[in-house]
């Protein structure tokens, strides 16, 4: 069974799920840090599962993914922390991207939330793509 | 039957990637696919009741101790992480800047066991090495159940003799209700 953030069981049986995209462009100064940075769900499905992560991008870069339900997914040691990992942990390759084992369900009004940090020394160009799939009431 | 065999699909082909997936498509003669996902694994996890944890080792912070940024020459980080009862380690994905690349290993403490195998590489001479496959996730053929208390250890080494930029992430299945999944940001 799944709950959503409030408790709520939430039965994939129950609903249609349809593949989507999130996505957003960046841009970094060398050795840049730039925090919670956003993106926003259109809030037409009920819920968002984030399955896969793509980039491309000019340069290195280190990332720390969360959410604005104030969930994180990223741990240092005991305690959450606001850790970031390389890009090439997290993002993958342009032969093979990231995979979440387990998907990140979001419901739709929220936003993917990141903090974006450039370890490549230069200017540094970044499209991050959030796929997976958009969850809406069978019905809807 | 598992999800190939089933007709029709029990679930959207969530985890069927080109890039995970070997086989044929089909056996001559019966139609029948042949074709798996190295993702299979995750299929349990996919719409129960787990919420991701991910480990990172080690710490960005620790890296930048260092100028660059990075594990000090053959340097070796230890780490230690406390999960909930009944958490799956499923996967890990790793990177390393210096092609000589790192060494690691995660240790169970309820299970007084290393908990993937003994010793793993990211680096270019050995058997295990996974640096050719670069890439997220790997992932382990079974998920991973860590033994109560939840305790593991992990150790990262350098194996280049120089300041090296590596990072892992270690990614898990955690029951939600036990401080995951509940957008509590505290825990």
């Amino acid at each position: 069974m799944q709950f959503d953030y409030f408790g709520n069981q939430l039965n994939p049986q129950a609903f249609s799920a349809r593949t989507g995209k999130y996505f957003n462009d960046y841009t970094l100064t060398a050795n840049q840090l730039i925090t919670n940075q956003s993106i926003t769900l259109t809030g037409q499905e009920m819920y968002f599962a984030i399955m896969r992560l793509m980039s491309v991008q000019t340069g290195a870069f280190r990332v720390s993914v969360y959410t604005s339900t104030s969930e994180r997914y990223q741990y240092g040691t005991q305690n959450a922390t606001t850790d970031r990992v390389r890009n090439e942990c997290y993002f993958g390759t342009a032969q093979r991207p990231a995979v979440l084992p387990v998907p990140i369900i979001i419901p739709g009004s929220s936003a993917i939330m990141m903090d974006l940090e450039d370890v490549s020394g230069g200017t540094n160009a970044l499209h991050l793509v959030f796929e997976g799939a958009r969850l809406f009431p069978l019905g809807k | 039957m598992s999800f190939y065999e089933s007709d029709p699909i029990s679930d959207a082909p969530f985890l069927e990637l080109p890039s995970f997936q070997y086989g044929a498509w089909g056996m001559p003669g019966t139609f029948r696919r042949n074709n798996y996902s190295l993702l299979e694994p995750a299929r349990s996890f996919l719409w129960q009741n787990y919420a991701p944890v991910n480990w990172v080792i080690p710490r960005s912070a620790v890296l930048k101790q260092n100028t660059p940024a990075g594990v000090s020459a053959l340097g070796q980080i230890e780490d230690r992480f406390q999960l909930p009862p009944k958490s799956w380690l499923l996967a890990w994905a790793g990177y390393s800047s210096n092609a000589a690349g790192f060494r690691f290993s995660i240790y169970d403490e309820g299970a007084q066991d290393y908990a993937i195998s003994e010793r793993w590489q990211n680096g270019s001479d050995t058997a295990v090495d996974t640096s050719s496959d670069s890439g997220s996730p790997h992932m382990l053929p079974e998920p991973y159940l860590v033994v109560s208390p939840g305790a593991l250890q992990a150790k990262v080494v350098n194996l280049a003799n120089a300041i090296n930029d590596f990072q892992m992430v270690v990614y898990f299945a955690v029951p939600k209700g036990q401080g995951y999944g509940q957008g509590n940001i505290s825990r």
